[in-house]
């Protein structure tokens, strides 16, 4: 058995092993680059639709006059929990009367 | 044609509505249709003209007659405490005071009381043809008649902004999820909602445009005819239907001494509504000795509507 013919699959093992770590590496960098910044926009982005909604529910606590009020009504137990972090990431420490909110 | 499954009867305060509403609930009632009258004006009276106590749920009357007063304050109050009672269960205990701010608010709203005053008319409405034939309804005076017969048309492209709002959170959220390898939330409980909100708004819409008419009654005098005209209009722009007019209360033409005099300044009043209306149709009852309560009484004017067509 000459020495090449059992080199011949390992130096392709190797050289697919290379390949994989090359293209990992490519895809970390490329996450790294593109979709990590696009995550955290999808992310930013999630959150201002999520806020724009609860706006609109809840316009009676921004003072504003709420024509569906009574027909939204039952998703008020659902937006109230996270209250507290929405009005702080609006910007505001504390938020409405007192019992509005904190 | 066999009448609309709902008749609205509105027209100016004292004019006589409510009388007519119970009367015509009769005369169908009496060609064997199971009939529901109802009062949504605050201040009610077809307990009054029907001589019997009324609350918020029907009362049967007997000969396929049911009859009840509601309120649009109790329906938003009834509503609050059924959301706060499923709130509850939902949510931790520490919110909860917060949820019950949050909630009287929204009961203190302007636009609450009407709101769940026709939230309260769906649900009788929704039971025709199962518990009755028809609906009649006692409505409030014009303005508040006319909001109430607009309040579904006007609010369902709300609710639908706010569906198409929550889709478009969802699904940023979705492409967010799988992208980060999570598992989708499911079912979101606040687009149910919103979608069964919607579709019951746009239930009781098509019902007022499509299964309904409205009868407006005036007494033969200048001013009442000058809001019925008004109120006709804004009616055929928003596209409900009107039926026959009911003049009401019009003076005898043999009458003598005062009563003569009222008829001859009536008369030229008659002749308008008569050439304005023609197209809908236009009935006149005569003023009628007596309190006009009970079903006795009421009959007789039952009959005056039969035998003009109604």
């Amino acid at each position: 058995m000459s020495p090449d013919s059992r080199a011949a699959p390992l130096s392709t093992r190797n050289s697919w092993h290379r390949v994989v770590a090359a293209w990992r590496r490519f895809e970390a960098f490329h996450d790294e680059m593109f979709v990590a910044p696009w995550r955290q926009g999808l992310e930013r982005e999630a959150r201002r639709q999520d806020d724009t909604f609860r706006a609109l529910v809840m316009l009676d606590a921004l003072g504003v006059e709420n024509p569906v009020a009574y027909e939204t009504m039952e998703l008020i137990p659902h937006l109230v929990g996270d209250l507290h972090a929405w009005h702080q990431r609006m910007g505001q420490d504390t938020f409405g009367d007192p019992g509005t909110c904190c | 044609m066999s009448p609309a499954a709902v008749a609205f009867f509105g027209g100016k305060g004292g004019v006589g509505k409510t009388t007519l509403a119970a009367s015509y609930a009769l005369l169908l009632a009496g060609r064997a249709q199971r009939v529901l009258v109802v009062s949504t004006d605050p201040a009610h009276s077809l307990g009054d003209v029907l001589a019997t106590p009324l609350g918020d749920e029907p009362t049967e009357l007997g000969g396929g007659l049911w009859a009840c007063e509601i309120s649009g304050e109790n329906a938003a109050r009834r509503r609050v405490e059924q959301v706060a009672a499923e709130a509850r269960e939902a949510v931790p205990r520490e919110v909860m005071p917060a949820v019950h701010h949050h909630l009287q608010r929204a009961a203190d709203s302007p636009g609450t009381v009407e709101s769940a005053l026709v939230d309260r008319l769906t649900d009788l409405l929704d039971e025709i043809g199962d518990r009755w034939d028809h609906v009649v309804v006692d409505s409030a005076p014009t303005g508040h008649m006319l909001r109430l017969l607009s309040l579904p048309t006007l609010l369902t492209p709300w609710i639908e902004g706010l569906s198409r709002q929550r889709e478009r959170a969802r699904g940023t959220e979705r492409m967010l999820s799988g992208l980060l390898g999570r598992a989708d939330q499911g079912e979101d409980p606040l687009l149910t909602r919103l979608h069964e909100r919607r579709a019951r708004l746009e239930r009781t819409r098509d019902r007022m445009l499509h299964d309904s008419v409205v009868h407006l009654v005036l007494v033969p005098e200048r001013l009442p005819l000058a809001e019925t005209e008004r109120t006709a209009r804004s009616l055929t722009e928003d596209g409900l239907p009107l039926g026959s007019l009911a003049v009401n209360r019009v003076a005898p033409p043999e009458a003598t001494g005062l009563l003569a005099d009222r008829a001859h300044r009536e008369a030229e009043v008659r002749a308008t509504i008569h050439e304005r209306f023609r197209e809908h149709g236009v009935t006149e009852v005569p003023l009628l000795p007596g309190a006009l309560t009970g079903r006795g009484e009421l009959a007789g004017i039952a009959g005056i509507l039969a035998e003009a067509g109604w």
